[in-house]
């Protein structure tokens, strides 16, 4: 019996279309699974399952009646409970008092809150399904995998009818996970049904019943797991896209200007070393946390790397902030756009100017208001930002013209080399190939330009090279249009016995 | 069908806007309109002129003050701070030092303590509520100690000029306080400083990966409200004569109080020195226009309380208007 019906959900962010015409269902007691890259739409689906915001368009059902939940609360009393990716708990508190967190008043004796009551309670579900933690122990003692757990039996606390995980054996020990197979398998043999999220397409085959793949926004198949093959699924979820919306120009490339060398960072990143030529643009890719961002960031100043050098012209340089970074030649456009990179209450102009307007002082340090309106004016006008001027506030812009902004600031201080973190996450059609257009003008001019994207297709189409990133190495290396979709996706999620390359 | 009201909510939203900048302003004319109808003795000479030398002092930190709002930063300990600095004046005042000396001994220990405050701040990533607030122990004990619990008289004849003093028919305080606004002004609107110091206040982490070094910011913006209240301790203890122990506690509130009002907000990343001067004139209007009404202090002590949680909301309640008229965009 069908427990849950999606049908026709779209979402738009202001220009951005994050979900577009989403059919699914879910039976009970089955496990389903949902599938596809970063940034295809999974998230703002559970979000929407859960009513943290509600769908531009379609409508849910739920056990057969309309099923429209105005917050994550209101979801939990009409049986959707969520294990998230973040782990949500109180530290200070025991692991009891998370588990039945907000539901104190059950555990009640003579008008107080009775702690045995909650620890015993905890203790008998957590036996139930084979949880090893002490529900005694404070939170902030526990390690990550324990909290992971301590979550996963909240979820399954509020005796829910469809329980979602987000990810749920990321953090997990091998161990831990067994564990979690089991829970799973007992819930849906108590007809409980489990979405379930991620990233490890082995999991997939050895949990789900059937899978949901998410591209773009869109929901490209619903499908039994049974008889699917893996090539078939990462089919599915790379997809086959056309290629001319990328407009890479093959352009003569030049000296070596970027070199980076034996880069490492405990923990993080180890021994990354890459070569990027003047006018060439070499991509990066891999799955978020995988350490491509850290490597940028190490590049760049913003945490230093443990070791390793980077050489600009063949010089060495120490880039220990972004200020020395941008001294020697190097730019980049950040990945978070809202907490790195727009400064809201200023308006269009100065948050162009914010990594160059120094450039535009006097001795005294007055700012050249000429200089900066008419670098602004000629900045906007080739990168064609849609503005209601230079002067209006920079929330008025959107997505993707405050991404045209951000990548103005970076060009602006006429870089050498340019690193773009995510250039078009959040971004419309539209700008996303304005910002292709961006990469070739700044090749011609003769920059190096690393761009990292989790889109697979538009780090294949506009790349020259391409290095493949997962656990903080460099673990393939391609030449443009050398590799298939397929065999880049089966690197990244580390499938294939793929040889280390340095 | 929804479209017309919604675009008539919209305007409402920008007169909204308009006036909640532009409020010390309005205040200003409304106190004045109201006080002149009120008493006789209010649109005098000697009135106006006590008026402007009452804010002066207030209006020269307020300066110092507008940059550290608006880096995103507060500091709790400037009251005491300028106590303590009134007080090493006066003990220098006792000794025949010359007066270049004692203003110079007085701006470094400002400048110092005040840095000390953000550097202590940036070292161990603490916010500057917690480190002023025990700054703010530490230099009232200190200035006790300094000055054995008792004001100190007889300042040196160049202090009680910054207080007392006149060029032609203006007092040299309020004089001063005009020079700190202009170029304050100038400083915060035209200068590669005063734009990192709102980078640093809106958005700390953007203005980082744009270049600018976030540490040495602040701890610029304290060195400069440091020198605001050095000059500030000399004026206001120059126009009593005195080196007071006393004046600490209540400077801070209605410098927050005469910064907010005046349009720079508490979460930092805009500000306006100019403002900052109307919001002095609402604070000093306050006390003043009460004294003529004959109105108990006890009263102004309320009267301003209400006024900054009057200020504190309009400050909150601007940033939900902005934020209204971000998501329909």
């Amino acid at each position: 019996m069908k427990i849950l019906e999606v049908n026709h959900i779209s979402k738009n962010f202001y220009s951005t279309h994050a979900l577009s015409d989403v059919s699914f269902d879910l039976m009970e007691g089955e496990v389903l699974a949902l599938a596809g890259e970063n940034g295809a739409g999974k998230s703002t689906m559970m979000n929407i399952l859960l009513g943290s915001f509600p769908p531009t368009k379609g409508n849910m059902s739920l056990n057969g009646e309309p099923y429209e939940p105005k917050n994550p609360s209101d979801a939990l009393g009409k049986g959707i409970s969520m294990i998230h990716q973040e782990l949500c708990l109180v530290p200070s508190m025991t692991v009891a008092e998370n588990v039945w967190i907000g539901r104190v008043k059950n555990f009640m004796k003579h008008g107080l809150y009775d702690y045995r009551q909650c620890e015993a309670a905890t203790q008998k579900l957590f036996d139930s399904y084979g949880i090893d933690v002490n529900p005694h122990e404070t939170v902030k003692n526990l390690s990550t995998a324990q909290m992971q757990m301590v979550e996963i039996a909240r979820a399954i606390s509020y005796d829910s009818r469809i329980v979602i995980m987000d990810e749920p054996t990321s953090a997990l020990s091998d161990k831990e996970v067994q564990v979690l197979y089991q829970i799973i398998r007992r819930l849906t043999a108590e007809n409980r049904s489990v979405l379930f999220i991620s990233h490890k397409l082995e999991e997939v085959f050895e949990l789900a019943d059937r899978v949901v793949v998410f591209r773009d926004g869109h929901m490209i198949v619903q499908r039994d797991v049974k008889g699917l093959t893996m090539n078939e699924l990462i089919n599915y979820i790379a997809g086959r896209k056309v290629d001319n919306i990328y407009p890479k120009q093959d352009l003569e490339k030049g000296e070596v200007v970027l070199s980076v060398r034996n880069l490492s960072k405990t923990g993080v990143y180890q021994d990354i070393n890459f070569d990027v030529r003047a006018g060439e643009i070499v991509g990066f890719a891999g799955l978020v946390g995988a350490g491509r961002t850290e490597i940028m960031q190490g590049i760049y100043g913003i945490v230093v790397p443990d070791s390793g050098e980077v050489l600009v012209d063949g010089k060495a340089v120490r880039n220990r902030s972004p200020r020395e970074a941008l001294d020697n030649g190097i730019a980049m456009v950040t990945e978070d756009r809202l907490r790195q990179g727009v400064v809201k209450k200023m308006n269009v102009e100065k948050n162009m100017t914010l990594a160059y307007f120094y450039k535009v002082c006097n001795k005294l340090g007055f700012i050249s208001q000429k200089d900066e309106d008419h670098d602004t004016e000629d900045m906007i006008g080739r990168l064609s930002v849609k503005t209601a001027g230079k002067d209006a506030p920079i929330w008025s812009l959107s997505g993707g013209n405050q991404q045209k902004v951000m990548i103005g600031r970076a060009l602006m201080t006429q870089p050498k080399v340019l690193i773009m973190d995510e250039p078009t996450r959040g971004v419309d059609v539209g700008a996303k190939s304005e910002i292709y257009e961006y990469c070739n003008m700044m090749a011609k001019q003769g920059v190096a330009i690393v761009l990292i994207s989790s889109d697979l297709p538009e780090v294949m189409g506009m790349s020259d090279r391409l290095n493949v990133i997962r656990e903080g190495k460099i673990v393939a290396r391609h030449d443009r249009n050398e590799a298939s979709a397929e065999q880049i996706m089966a690197e990244m999620f580390g499938l294939r016995g793929e040889n280390h390359v340095n | 069908m929804s479209t017309k009201p919604e675009k008539k909510k919209m305007s409402k939203d920008q007169i909204l806007i308009f006036f909640l900048q532009n409020r010390a302003f309005l205040l200003v004319l409304i106190f004045v309109t109201l006080l002149t109808i009120f008493t006789n003795t209010f649109f005098t000479k000697g009135n106006l002129i006590s008026l402007a030398r009452q804010i002066s002092a207030n209006g020269i930190i307020g300066v110092g003050y507008t940059f550290l709002l608006a880096s995103n930063s507060v500091d709790l300990s400037a009251g005491y701070m300028m106590c303590m600095i009134g007080i090493i004046s006066g003990l220098l005042s006792q000794s025949a030092i010359s007066f270049p000396i004692i203003l110079a001994v007085c701006c470094i220990v400002g400048i110092v303590c005040s840095s000390w405050n953000a550097a202590v701040e940036n070292k161990f990533n603490l916010p500057p509520f917690l480190v002023t607030l025990a700054m703010q122990q530490i230099f009232r004990g200190t200035l006790m100690l300094l000055s054995n619990g008792s004001p100190i008289p007889n300042l040196h004849k160049g202090i009680i000029f910054m207080g007392q003093g006149y060029i032609g028919p203006i007092p040299f305080s309020v004089l001063l306080m005009l020079i700190f606004i202009v170029i304050g002004h100038i400083i915060f609107s035209r200068t590669q400083f005063g734009r990192n110091v709102i980078a640093v206040g809106g958005n700390p982490e953007a203005a980082r990966v744009s270049g600018i070094n976030v540490e040495k910011t602040r701890v610029q913006v304290a060195a400069l409200l440091g020198f605001t209240i050095s000059i500030m301790a000399l004026v206001s203890c120059g126009r009593v004569a005195t080196a007071q122990t006393n004046l600490g506690g209540d400077t801070v509130m209605d410098i927050i109080a005469a910064v907010v009002i005046g349009g720079t907000p508490m979460g930092g990343g805009s500000g306006t020195v100019v403002g900052t001067l109307f919001g002095c004139l609402v604070i000093g209007l306050i006390s003043n226009g009460l004294n003529l009404l004959k109105v108990s202090s006890y009263w102004q002590m309320v009267s301003k309380g209400v006024i900054i949680l009057v200020a504190v909301i309009l400050d909150v309640f601007s940033e939900r208007i902005y934020d209204r008229m971000r998501n329909k965009e």
